[in-house]
């Protein structure tokens, strides 16, 4: 299954919306558009609520996300991860890398504090 | 694809893919631009081919052979681009002669296991097997060696400030009452690190981690109650390989990440971790076992074969004996570690079964061998902890004469045997538990051993738990399948059975057990050299009895944490005694400043019933531990009787007040005279505090 990444803004704030796996299929283009976008606005939050599954290559880009953003000093903010995803992102302690929300209102929410 | 250097570009084309010379070193599978790089040594193979096969699938997608111009000297060694890693999982097929009157046992029908594999696939949930009970056949695949380690990097702790907590990853957290949301992985240790900085332990020994195969030699329980399986792990598949078994997320494929966030938490958390690493056998077994990798790559080479070659040499007692010695065996080790230091940040190791380190490849005990001195020596190794399991299961046995050269420490096997017969209450061993409380000078010297050669323990993995040390006079393992038959006898155990008025009275046992178990951590944590605790003992866990549970992954080898609410006071004990060995500098292994303080006092000194009168002949021993700001005594009456023992006299501004007492608090047996009444088969520590002046009180 091929992943699906779609854009919106809201009120300033990128949502990027990847839906399917996020593993070395798709990690090279997930990088891209999101660090793309990261450099573009500096907001964003990611809605992973319709991906499965997250490989090894999937965590790093989320690592590269977090370094990139620190570096930036951008805020970006992951919203609905689903609970496998976030078993594996806590196993191999990729969890605390970046803020997570339960939905994307939330997130959305807290980038706009 | 970008080409970025003029030597990244492929050179041949076979069905499809992209090919180009590789290079030998380093060994193994690595990340190159563009594609991977596969490197594999074997001297007497005619040809080799990489085995190339879609994750999980059985048969392979492509074989690729390594042409002429991809070997060089006994390497072959080449680049297939376009490998997406995350999917593709590898092996390789040697081909060579197949005569055993030789010792060359090639066969072109199987695929084999990289040495240097750095994740295996296969057992990717611990004892999972496929539909119908099969096991899948192992295989290699290739992993990035990246980790965000934030900063960490391996703690270096003094090993004179060491202690060490002896655990295995699955037993610790298995038991439904660990109350772990990933029980028996590497995750739930990283859960348990509140408890074990509660406890005041410094340093985490982990049995094998390295990939091995839980269903090696597996055969049903007695009875036909579930399995018996190579629980503890002492048969190493891959060196290079985590075992996937033990890590929430091996089933996708990321043990590496998760064994590495453990070690970032640990160290965050002052935890050193040591793995025991197992390196004098292999997982193959002997001429009747299986192919996974080094059979056949190169029998000759990576085992110690019998004189007539179709045998091997059995000092393990495995099966087979790795040939440590020779330059390429010795090389792949030294690589392992160099690599389990460098990308895992792993502290130090504990080899098992050591001793085979130090045979040549006719199997003789050498003098100087060069593998225990390379690693000595090594300049990645400089400041790992290398301890040594200093027998084998061939007769050597090198407790006090493994070669160190002033870098290797032994598990002190004979510390735990004597300690055992005294606190027993046999005869005649004073004088030797002196010199074991003093850190093993006897053994040790510490001109040339410095201060910390002797690893201390009284219980570890192998044996009985310290609760059954004093619940059992003999083992109980007929659970085991081999009619009582395996597991030592000399065990020193005794059950603490007391009786009144002919009858079992079942508080007075109780109380002398915990006693005795209370007297153990006291000698333990108030011994020079590193001491070394069984997890599970500082809550009473037991084996019920099975002091070799190596086959049992169930309720007999895993933790019951219910024993903790349970034996709550012994927990509490061991926690003071950590905290006291932890502040006092006195009782640290590498006192500075001579042998006396600047009052005139002898750093270690023993007594008896007599202060500064040692009785040999006796069950008693009193120790003074002095440093310039600190004094403590400890009291030990192994005997069956209560004995007075005389305090040896303090500066004129401090006075003794008891720490702690293995009897009851409330008879803390301090007399007026200048004197402790030690109870029968008790321990008592005091601390020579600062009296308070005559303005202070005011």
């Amino acid at each position: 299954m091929e992943m699906e990444i779609t854009r919106e803004i809201n009120n300033g704030v990128d949502v990027l919306t990847l839906s399917g796996p996020l593993d070395s299929n798709s990690a090279a283009r997930a990088n891209d558009e999101i660090i793309g976008k990261l450099k573009e606005n500096g907001k964003l939050v990611l809605d992973m609520s319709g991906c499965g599954y997250v490989s090894s290559a999937g965590l790093r880009v989320i690592l590269l996300v977090a370094k990139q953003s620190a570096v930036m000093k951008a805020k970006a903010a992951i919203a609905g991860l689903q609970s496998e995803v976030s078993d594996i992102m806590e196993m191999t302690g990729f969890a605390s890398l970046l803020p997570k929300y339960e939905t994307v209102e939330e997130a959305l929410a807290a980038l706009g504090e | 694809m970008e080409l970025l250097t003029i030597d990244s570009y492929p050179t041949k084309t076979y069905e499809g893919l992209r090919l180009r010379p590789g290079h030998p070193l380093p060994f193994g599978a690595s990340v190159v631009h563009g594609g991977v790089n596969f490197s594999v040594y074997s001297r007497a193979a005619t040809s080799c081919k990489l085995a190339l096969f879609h994750r999980n699938d059985a048969e392979p997608f492509a074989m690729i052979p390594f042409f002429d111009e991809f070997c060089i000297g006994d390497v072959f060694a080449m680049i297939v681009y376009d490998i997406d890693i995350e999917n593709v999982e590898y092996g390789y097929i040697m081909d060579g002669p197949n005569d055993a009157r030789t010792g060359h046992r090639f066969d072109r029908t199987k695929v084999l296991l990289d040495p240097y594999a750095k994740i295996i696939v296969g057992r990717d949930t611990w004892s999972e097997t496929q539909e119908g009970g099969q096991l899948r056949p192992y295989r290699s695949r290739v992993a990035p060696d990246d980790f965000d380690w934030q900063g960490d990097r391996p703690l270096e702790t003094d090993i004179n400030e060491l202690i060490i907590y002896e655990t295995h990853v699955r037993g610790f957290t298995r038991h439904a009452s660990s109350g772990s949301k990933y029980p028996g992985t590497f995750t739930a240790l990283r859960e348990k690190i509140p408890y074990l900085l509660e406890l005041g332990v410094n340093c985490v020994e982990l049995m094998p981690v390295f990939e091995y195969d839980e269903f090696e030699n597996w055969r049903t329980a007695p009875g036909g109650n579930g399995k018996l399986l190579n629980y503890w792990g002492y048969s190493t598949v891959g060196f290079f390989a985590p075992k996937a078994g033990l890590a929430a997320s091996g089933r996708y494929g990321m043990q590496m990440d998760e064994l590495k966030t453990l070690v970032r938490a640990l160290h965050k958390n002052g935890l050193e971790i040591i793995l025991d690493v197992v390196f004098n056998h292999t997982a193959e077994g002997n001429e009747n076992g299986p192919y996974l990798s080094f059979r056949g790559i190169d029998n000759n080479v990576y085992y110690m074969l019998a004189p007539n070659k179709e045998h091997y040499y059995n000092f393990s007692g495995c099966g087979n004996t790795l040939n440590c010695n020779h330059p390429i065996v010795r090389n792949m080790i030294l690589d392992c570690l160099r690599y389990w230091a460098a990308e895992y940040h792993i502290d130090g190791f504990r080899f098992d079964l050591a001793s085979i380190l130090g045979r040549n490849q006719d199997g003789a005990p050498m003098t100087n061998p060069p593998l225990l001195e390379e690693l000595a020596y090594d300049a990645v190794l400089g400041k790992c902890k290398l301890i040594a399991e200093a027998w084998d299961a061939g007769g050597m046995y090198q407790v006090g004469s493994f070669p160190s050269w002033g870098r290797w420490a032994e598990w002190n096997g004979r510390y735990r045997d004597d300690i055992r017969r005294f606190l027993k209450g046999d005869p005649g061993l004073v004088w030797p538990v002196s010199q074991y409380i003093a850190g093993s000078p006897h053994m040790y010297d510490p001109a040339v051993r410095g201060n910390c050669a002797s690893i201390n323990f009284i219980t570890c993995h192998d044996g009985f738990t310290l609760w059954d040390l004093y619940a059992y006079n003999s083992k109980q393992n007929m659970a085991n399948g081999e009619e009582n038959n395996d597991g030592s006898n000399d065990n020193h155990s005794w059950d603490c059975r007391c009786e009144k008025n002919g009858a079992y009275d079942e508080g007075a046992t109780l109380h002398l057990r915990k006693r005795m178990i209370k007297n153990a951590f006291a000698f333990l944590l108030l011994s020079r050299g590193a001491p070394m605790l069984l997890a599970g003992d500082e809550f009473c866990n037991t084996q019920y009895g099975n002091n070799n549970a190596y086959c049992q992954d169930n309720e007999i080898s895993w933790l019951d944490w219910k024993m903790l609410r349970q034996n709550r006071d012994i927990f509490e004990y061991v926690k003071r005694l950590i905290r006291l060995r932890r502040e006092c500098a006195c009782l640290k292994s590498g006192t500075p400043g001579g042998d006396r303080t600047s009052l005139g006092y002898s750093r270690i000194s023993f007594h008896g019933e007599r202060a500064w009168q040692a009785d040999y002949s006796g069950h008693t021993l009193g120790v003074l531990y002095c440093c310039d700001e600190e004094y403590v005594y400890a009291g030990f009456n192994m005997h069956w009787e209560d004995h007075r023992m005389e305090l040896p006299q303090l500066p004129w501004n401090r006075r003794w007040r008891v720490y702690e007492s293995s009897w009851d608090e409330s008879e803390n047996g301090m007399e007026k005279s200048g004197g402790v009444l030690v109870k029968n088969r008790a321990a008592v520590i005091l601390r020579g505090e600062l009296q308070k002046t005559g303005a202070d009180q005011e």
